[in-house]
């Protein structure tokens, strides 16, 4: 038999504004070890009609919002990733957006297809890699932490119907799946497990003539909040109300060097969401942004609906923007403080990696609780900034 | 010739509506040369050349056109599709061209609109669609062994297929992608890749296991290394007054087809975990196809073996589609690997 086969784990949840949920993606599920090599997360807005629009329920078909643009809907969900009593999200979730993963379904954008125009999709899918198969031993638990952010997200301006009058999600449904496979392989001595921090600018109206609001990130926002070394693969930036609206930035470090030397449109420098760094920052080390967001569209990037009822501009969708970013990397931990010692079988009294790989096994739940965790929150936040 | 040389192998084909199911064969793919062939991509490019509608909407023609591709006396593509004929699956030699892989390419371009049900000199939008296979592992063809493609307009999506709205003809290029080798590489063996594909039909609510298992009928054990999926969709509402689309619809609507897929010892690769809140309206069942595989990315990375006579199942459920719409879905999932053949 195959040591490798794969093993994917989904779990859904339904949010109502402002709720959030903690989903225990790995429970003692399975006696097994495992590699995980990716999230996927998927987000639905749900219209009034609630479960009814749920793609699994027999009654219904898909989401058919009518939705003039929903490209902003990964936005408004916060999404956060918690091994054992370990967060891999400071704060405790990070607007699922910005943790996508460059690729090339960066052809999906919509304000880049002509869908957008006339059926914009009801969902949006972030795909999340790790930056290494992540050993997980068996019994070790994995959480998901959701927020439908409504308070300071996206969601009371996110969309407007093609023919009717703003509307906001009553209630997002997002699937999560883990992707993975069964392993046979001892466990390494590190593991790099994921972080991603965010930034996000306060809200700004669109549309009050030369507004211009100037932004500027604490230092304690996109920091190494980790006793480990930080390595950042990737800055990450997103304008909920449009990637092209005249959103300029510069970043620079904690000691002050400039990454980019002028204010530069964040279009520019995220044109597929992502600038890959591929730095390190030590302990309380930061990535400073500040900038500018000006409140007037840039037109001729959208042009406006002249033309037809039916083609909206997708800027006609907004009333407010606001700029998120995100920096995402990872840390080396020891493989055993991480997961804790191994879990023992209160019915054979072995190890539970010694039993034979690839036999599922349901353990019990109320198993005894054997392992010593090392809790790594709260992390030290500091301000001081580095001379 | 004393040195390796890129080389790409194409060939075309100008499909009509006309020929419907019939083989288009491209023999003229075969190798001439007597040296070694290194192919590390398989392509498809589909130009549909008018318009097929007027309006804008991402139509995927990689649902449209059937390939069946070989090299020597091996087929690199199964499939077994559910069809008009024979609901629960039929075993043949075709895949659609998306499930080569994601779509690598996609261009819009505002053409004269030719076709006679719009008003003359109106435009439109037509899409062009490049499918690319990436090899695995590098695929040695030794000299004077034909690489086949062989076309057709898809049978299956004849079920979703408007015969007033897509265009008429359309041009099909396949290619082969790779390097010309200066001397006989040294092999004790080469890998040979395989595409299968599974579709049941989706019209109805009926549960199906799609067909029969993948089984392994070789020698050698096989290396997974992928699974693709993706919905063909007739829309079923009319857009401009028209009714189109049949197209990749894993993200632009969400399919609530249930998939599940049982591996090698028989073991769920997906688990389903209790929804949050748990409800009974949201049961603990198996998941929508469009919430694994996404919408452009449209595939699973895996890593699997399977041995002489294992097999791969998929199972889907279909749900029904609302009383009030006439959606039809065809879900499909293909499973690539290879297998060390020796020399």
């Amino acid at each position: 038999m195959s040591n490798e086969s794969p093993f994917f784990v989904q779990q859904t949840a339904v949010l109502a504004p402002n709720q959030s949920v903690s989903m225990s993606l790995l429970d003692n599920l399975v006696r097994e070890k495992w590699k995980l090599k990716e999230i996927r997360i998927v987000c639905t807005p749900l219209d009034s009609t609630g479960q009814a629009a749920l793609p699994f329920n027999p009654s219904g078909v898909a989401v058919d919002l009518d939705i003039a643009n929903i490209f902003g809907v990964a936005s408004m969900l916060d999404f956060g990733i918690r091994l054992q009593s370990t967060y891999c999200t400071v704060p405790r979730h990070v607007p699922a957006e910005l943790l996508r993963s460059p690729f090339f379904d960066s052809l999906a954008e919509p304000e880049d297809a002509a869908n957008v125009l006339t059926d914009a999709p009801p969902q949006r899918a972030v795909i999340w890699t790790f930056p290494e198969p992540l050993f997980v031993p068996p019994g070790a638990k994995m959480y998901a932490e959701l927020l439908f952010n409504a308070a300071d997200g996206a969601n009371s301006f996110l969309w407007m119907p093609v023919d009717g009058e703003p509307t906001s999600a009553v209630g997002l449904q997002v699937q999560v799946t883990l992707i993975g496979n069964r392993t046979t392989e001892a466990a390494p001595a590190k593991s790099r497990i994921p972080y991603a921090t965010t930034y996000r600018t306060p809200k700004l109206a669109i549309g009050a003539d030369g507004q211009v609001q100037e932004f500027r990130a604490q230092d304690f926002q996109l920091q190494n909040h980790c006793d480990e070394t930080l390595f950042v693969q990737r800055l990450t930036a997103y304008n909920v109300a449009a990637q092209r609206m005249p959103t300029t930035l510069k970043y620079s470090t904690s000691q002050g060097k400039y990454i980019n030397r002028e204010l530069a449109p964040l279009f520019e420098l995220h044109s597929n969401g992502a600038l890959n760094l591929h730095t390190i920052l030590d302990k309380n080390e930061f990535i400073a942004v500040e900038g500018e967001i000006d409140s007037v569209p840039a037109r001729i990037d959208m042009p406006d609906n002249a033309g037809g009822a039916d083609l909206p501009s997708p800027i006609a969708a907004f009333y407010e923007q606001q700029a998120m970013f995100g920096l995402v990397g990872y840390r080396e931990v020891d493989t055993a403080a991480l997961w804790g010692p191994a879990l023992v079988s209160p019915q054979t009294g072995q190890p539970i990696s010694d039993i034979r790989p690839g036999l599922k096994e349901i353990v019990d739940l109320r198993l005894p609780e054997v392992r010593t965790y090392s809790p790594q929150l709260p992390f030290p936040l500091s301000t001081n900034r580095k001379p | 010739m004393n040195h390796d040389a890129p080389i790409t192998l194409d060939a075309s084909v100008i499909m009509d509506r006309g020929n419907g199911g019939l083989d288009v064969d491209l023999a003229a793919m075969q190798t001439t040369s007597r040296d070694w062939l290194k192919i590390t991509e398989l392509r498809v490019f589909i130009d549909p050349g008018q318009s097929q509608s007027n309006s804008s909407e991402q139509i995927d023609f990689g649902f449209m056109v059937d390939v069946s591709i070989s090299v020597g006396n091996e087929d690199l593509t199964t499939g077994f599709i559910g069809t008009p004929s024979h609901p629960t699956g039929e075993r043949i030699a075709y895949i659609p061209a998306f499930l080569l892989g994601p779509r690598i390419y996609q261009r819009f371009s505002t053409i004269n609109n030719s076709n006679a049900q719009f008003a003359a000199d109106t435009h439109a939008y037509a899409v062009q669609n490049s499918y690319a296979w990436t090899l695995q592992r590098a695929l040695y063809v030794p000299p004077n062994t034909p690489i086949k493609f062989k076309v057709r307009r898809s049978s299956t999506i004849a079920l979703l297929d408007d015969a007033t709205l897509y265009p008429n003809p359309f041009t099909v290029e396949v290619g082969a992608v790779g390097t010309r080798l200066a001397v006989k590489p040294r092999l004790s063996s080469r890998s040979m890749p395989h595409l299968h594909a599974w579709s049941p039909r989706n019209d109805d609510s009926t549960r199906i296991e799609s067909g029969e298992a993948f089984r392994n009928l070789h020698k050698q054990s096989l290396r997974l290394t992928r699974l693709t999926g993706a919905t063909a969709t007739n829309l079923g509402a009319s857009i401009n007054g028209i009714s189109i689309d049949v197209r990749q619809d894993n993200e632009l609507t969400p399919d609530p087809t249930l998939i599940q897929i049982y591996d090698a010892n028989n073991q769920d690769v997906i688990v389903p975990l209790p929804p949050v809140p748990l409800s009974a309206s949201n049961p603990n069942a198996p998941v929508p196809i469009s919430s694994l595989f996404l919408a452009k990315t449209n595939s699973v990375r895996i890593s699997d073996s399977l041995q002489q006579n294992q097999t791969y199942r998929m199972i889907v459920s279909p749900v029904a589609a609302a009383p009030a719409s006439n959606l039809l879905r065809l879900p499909m999932i293909a499973l690539e690997s290879f297998r060390e053949v020796p020399l």
